[in-house]
């Protein structure tokens, strides 16, 4: 009721102003279909959406993978996933499924409890490396002025070198979990070998 | 003085990294195919080890005297030698934007804007070629350890089954 109070009032008072607007309107204004503005940070934020998916079509891009025949021998297709006697044998990123991949085996058992422990000390220090690297600013903006810049590159330095550490230690393990499947097919191949510390 | 030792520093852990993928259990003498590193570029055949280059380079030593493993060793061979050429190209288009980029005035750095943007394209395109490369690698790889034991199936090649519920 007070809005229009107020319009009301405004058409008394701003009467001929209104009048000119209506004749542009009438004559110099078209309707014109609705065209969303974006904010500059949407729009790149719209970029960087298109790039990921691009990224993740670029690597996920269907490639025909040759299936392994059934066999004793542990074989890893190039889809990461491990056949051995006919069954699939995917091992998870904490290492789940690996002990399955080699199992009866004690010498290959032993390489994969190795690949699991350096997996998980290695993804927990690349995580504290991580979050020393995101943590850099707010330790730099807590010391004085003059320290900041040294700070804050010191504790970024200080983070990249505990990250690639860990990372380190992930590869490592990794490199155990080949060993693990080696020493498997090489105990199939003789398997008087199995067994033998 | 202290830059030395940080940049000796930064060396050590980057050769460290580079070490840490390195299998340390030497596979027995046999003629299969072992990979012993983590970026499936280096393999053991009959006691010898088989390194695959940046352009595939090796990969015919491999899997010698198997037809259809070198067919596909020449294929990752050809896509090495694209993907590499395709991410150079973009990565010195890259460069070359952000060198306009920086050394531009601030209202005018649109066109190293551009070349950066224009420069992650064939980047892109690198990453579908090092992907492919790196299927048909280890498709060949594991052909030739297959023949070892028969011939292969032609069913061999044929798109697993669809997930059930999936269309």
């Amino acid at each position: 009721l007070i809005a229009a109070e107020q319009i009301d009032s405004h058409e008394s008072r701003d009467a001929p102003v209104l009048d000119a607007f209506e004749d542009l309107g009438a004559e110099g204004f078209s309707c014109q279909p609705f065209e969303p503005v974006y904010h500059r940070s949407v729009r790149r934020a719209r970029h960087a959406v298109a790039i990921g998916l691009a990224l993740v079509t670029a690597s996920t891009s269907a490639c025909a993978t040759y299936h392994p025949r059934a066999s004793r021998f542990i074989s890893r297709d190039a889809d990461g996933i491990h056949h051995r006697d006919g069954q699939d044998f995917k091992v998870g990123m904490f290492g789940g499924g690996a002990e399955s991949l080699v199992g009866g085996d004690p010498r290959a058992l032993e390489y994969v409890r190795r690949y699991k422990h350096l997996d998980h000390v290695g993804l927990a220090v690349y995580l504290v490396g991580l979050a020393t690297m995101l943590a850099s600013p707010f330790i730099g903006a807590a010391v004085p002025d003059r320290a900041q810049t040294p700070t804050l590159y010191g504790v970024l330095g200080l983070g990249a070198g505990i990250s690639i550490v860990g990372a380190a230690l992930t590869f490592k393990g990794e490199a155990a979990l080949i060993d693990a499947v080696n020493v498997y097919n090489d105990d199939v191949a003789d398997p008087a070998r199995a067994g033998r510390p | 003085m202290i830059r030395v030792v940080r940049s000796v520093g930064a060396a050590l852990l980057v050769a460290q990294l580079a070490r840490a993928g390195s299998a340390s259990y030497q596979p027995r003498s046999s003629p299969r195919i072992a990979s012993v590193h983590i970026n499936g570029r280096a393999y053991v055949r009959d006691g010898q080890r088989y390194e695959i280059g940046l352009f595939g380079g090796g990969g015919d030593e491999l899997v010698a005297n198997n037809e259809a493993a070198t067919a596909l060793m020449r294929k990752h061979r050809r896509k090495e030698i694209w993907a590499t050429s395709l991410f150079g190209l973009g990565l010195g288009t890259s460069i070359a934007g952000n060198a306009l980029f920086w050394t531009a005035d601030a209202q005018d750095n649109r066109r190293g804007l551009a070349l950066v943007w224009l420069g992650l394209v064939p980047m892109v395109a690198s990453a579908v070629f090092f992907n492919s490369a790196r299927h048909d690698l280890e498709n060949a790889v594991n052909i030739y350890n297959d023949a070892l034991e028969g011939p292969i199936a032609p069913e061999a090649f044929a798109p697993s089954p669809p997930p059930p519920g999936g269309r």
